[in-house]
């Protein structure tokens, strides 16, 4: 047991119910530390796991994109077309071939796909080549798919080359129907044989697909304009709508629209994208101020001052008193903690940076990376202002600070863009961005914040 | 055979009426009888709900001051380290669990002593504690205390204001072993000295606080 002696009961005793009071700034600097502390570690933890399930996701959706839209994969897609041909196919007779060696069918469909995709680049890049020379490469074109019909029937093997090699060979010559070349009716597989995918290995049976001839029409005016305007001008246009999610923020409301304009330059055979434009940022959140005040306690009549008068005899003086009602207020000052409701508008002017490492003709996958530059526009209070009722208002303290002027973000992105076949296109875009200053006007209350958001956009070009 | 049936029964009838109990228990209310204010104030603070924090402060504000105040020597001081210990109560309070009751007004006590320490550690440089940094010279004699008046209560801000004028080492071994009722050992430990040297900073630290009252209450006298 402890010896306390008397001196120490003396000052146990005299300190016992000792409870000094804080002073009021003391308690608006802890909650507004307070709150700082609970904006800038809210759910920190959980945030990253989120942050990591969607890098995850992304790296995901991109690895398999990549894979099956890779230029090496392209023999897949071209699988499920023939077997859909083969399919529709089915009631027409089959004729019957028996497999041989697998030596030939190599070098027959390496010539042909070489030819085909030669055939293919230099149509699609250079439309408007010379009549003589297109159709020079037609008729080498239609001799290597014969000659690889004919290879593949006598082996009976590798049918997927052959119909790809037929595929190509179609939109080749339906590209050029549109553009320079008018073709002669006389291109036709007649008695072209797919053999049936169903039949077991060694016996595969084939059957005979009467084809139309291609239809061939003469390019118009329209054609002519939309090939001029598509290709070589590069730059697109688009709106778009991006929800952000703000982090490391006082506000409770951590959710910011932005919607804007862009402009897109492509460079590079459109791998390489600017974007830029202008857009505008709406944040609401509520703001909080600590009120100090004086509590009112009622009201009395004061005196304010006495006047005397004689009555009618002049014997007696009659007093009137002059009075006005006086407010009386406690001394001790009180805190009250009230929010005010306020739009932030900003302005951003952002610089995107972007490489698409998938450029098909309906799809496109690539990223964006680049800072942005947000002026404040405007502020408004959206509330009603606080009213004090009878309470005599001393002072008001904003306890959270006010919005920064100007701030930088520096943004990155996956962007996925889709094409119609006409001239629009849309794009899904999930970006990071992290803020390189706190969006208050006082550094010490928050960390720099970050947020995650999706960009919709839908444009023309 | 049958012996193992009504075992297996009466366990199941256990274990029902059991369950049914906790459950009928759950629904009035009642397994939550002893959850108190203090309890729904911690939990309402791991919910980060911000009226939560005006009344952390409000209820407890002025006992942490209490403590503070004794260990700094101004006002202003223990306030800033009256935040720094809610600051520090807030960083930790998803950790903490009420086991009794009061539990939380007493953790809360430990940080703000420990961040008093800190405080005055940082100020003082408290690690000369056992040197010779104070006035010997300034001890009364023992025969002095023994013959000295003592009042029997004095005023609150009177006994701070005395125990701030102590040396902080003093002030330290007092206020713990006193106030926050520390053993000698608990106090060596947590000021990284001798038990020695803490039984002798606390008898200098009663002899000068016995000298101080005792001219406090002749002055006091001689107004009188």
């Amino acid at each position: 047991m402890k010896e306390l002696n008397e001196i120490d009961q003396l000052f146990r005793s005299s300190l016992a119910d000792y409870k000094p009071v804080p002073e009021t700034k003391s308690k608006e600097r802890f909650l507004a530390s307070a709150t700082g502390l609970w904006a800038g570690s809210s759910g920190s933890g959980l945030n990253w796991k989120y942050l990591l399930l969607a890098a995850v996701l992304l790296l995901g959706i991109s690895g398999t994109l990549y894979y099956y839209l890779s230029p090496g994969n392209e023999k897949q897609t071209n699988l499920s077309l023939t077997q859909t041909t083969n399919s529709d196919v089915d009631e027409l007779p089959a004729v019957t071939l028996e497999t041989e060696g697998a030596d030939k069918k190599t070098e027959v469909n390496n010539a042909s796909e070489e030819t085909d995709q030669q055939n293919a680049e230099n149509l699609i890049t250079q439309p408007e080549k010379n009549k003589a020379h297109s159709q020079q490469e037609i008729k080498d074109q239609n001799h290597a798919v014969s000659s690889a019909n004919n290879n593949t029937i006598s082996s009976g093997i590798e049918t997927k080359q052959v119909n790809r090699a037929s595929l190509q060979a179609v939109s080749y010559a339906e590209h050029n129907t549109h553009t320079t070349l008018p073709l002669s009716p006389v291109f036709r597989y007649e008695n072209r044989q797919i053999p049936d995918i169903h039949s077991k290995p060694g016996n595969l049976i084939y059957r005979q697909i009467p084809l139309q001839p291609f239809p061939v029409t003469e390019p118009t005016d329209k054609d002519y304009k939309r090939v001029k305007r598509s290709s070589p001008l590069n730059m697109a246009y688009s709106i778009h709508y991006r929800p952000e999610f703000i982090f490391n923020i006082i506000d409770n409301n951590k959710m910011v629209h932005n919607f804007g304009l862009d402009v897109h330059f492509k460079l590079f055979d459109d791998k390489y994208i600017i974007r830029t434009g202008i857009s505008s940022s709406v944040s609401k959140g509520y703001y909080e101020y600590a009120v100090l005040y004086n509590e009112y306690l009622g009201s009395y009549e004061g005196l304010d001052s006495v006047t005397f008068q004689w009555d009618e005899n002049h014997y007696h003086l009659i007093p009137t008193y002059h009075t006005s009602e006086r407010e009386v207020f406690d001394t001790a000052v009180q805190t009250d903690v009230t929010k005010v409701y306020k739009r932030f508008t900003y302005l951003q002017i952002p610089l995107m940076l972007g490489y698409d490492f998938i450029t098909h003709k309906n799809f496109s996958m690539g990223i964006r990376l680049g800072p942005t530059l947000s002026v404040l526009l405007a502020d408004k209070t959206l509330s009603e202002n606080y009213d004090p009722g009878k309470h005599r208002v001393i002072q008001v303290n904003q306890i959270t600070p006010d919005r920064i002027e100007t701030n930088w973000m520096l943004s990155a992105g996956v962007n996925f863009g889709f094409y119609s076949k006409k001239r629009l296109f849309y794009e899904i875009e999930p970006q990071f961005s992290y803020y390189f200053n706190s969006v208050y006007q006082k550094y010490d209350v928050s960390k720099p914040p970050f947020s995650i958001g999706i960009r919709f956009s839908i444009g023309i070009k | 055979m049958g012996n193992i049936r009504k075992i297996l029964l009466s366990n199941i009838i256990f274990f029902i009426t059991f369950r049914a109990t906790i459950t009928l228990l759950g629904v009035i209310g009642m397994d939550k009888i002893e959850i108190t204010i203090e309890k729904t104030l911690i939990e309402r603070l791991k919910n980060r709900e911000r009226d939560a924090l005006e009344e952390l402060y409000q209820l407890y504000a002025p006992s942490l001051l209490a403590v503070s105040i004794r260990y700094t020597t101004n006002k202003q001081d223990a306030e800033d380290v009256v935040h720094d210990a809610f600051i520090k109560i807030l960083n930790n309070i998803q950790h903490f669990v009420p086991k009794f009751e009061g539990a939380f007004e007493a953790w809360m006590k430990r940080i703000t002593v420990n961040t008093s320490i800190n405080f005055l550690r940082k100020k003082a440089k408290l690690t000369e504690i056992n040197g010779h940094i104070y006035d010997e010279g300034a001890i009364p004699d023992k025969g002095n205390e023994e013959s000295s008046e003592m009042p029997q209560q004095i005023e609150p801000e009177a006994a701070i204001k005395m125990i701030g004028e102590l040396p902080p080492g003093y002030r330290m071994v007092m206020n713990l072993y006193v106030f926050e009722n520390y053993s000698h050992k608990e106090i060596a430990e947590e000021l990284n000295i001798s038990v020695n040297t803490s039984k002798s900073q606390l008898s200098k630290a009663r002899a000068l606080l016995r000298k101080k009252v005792a001219q406090n209450y002749k002055r006091q006298q001689i107004v009188e």
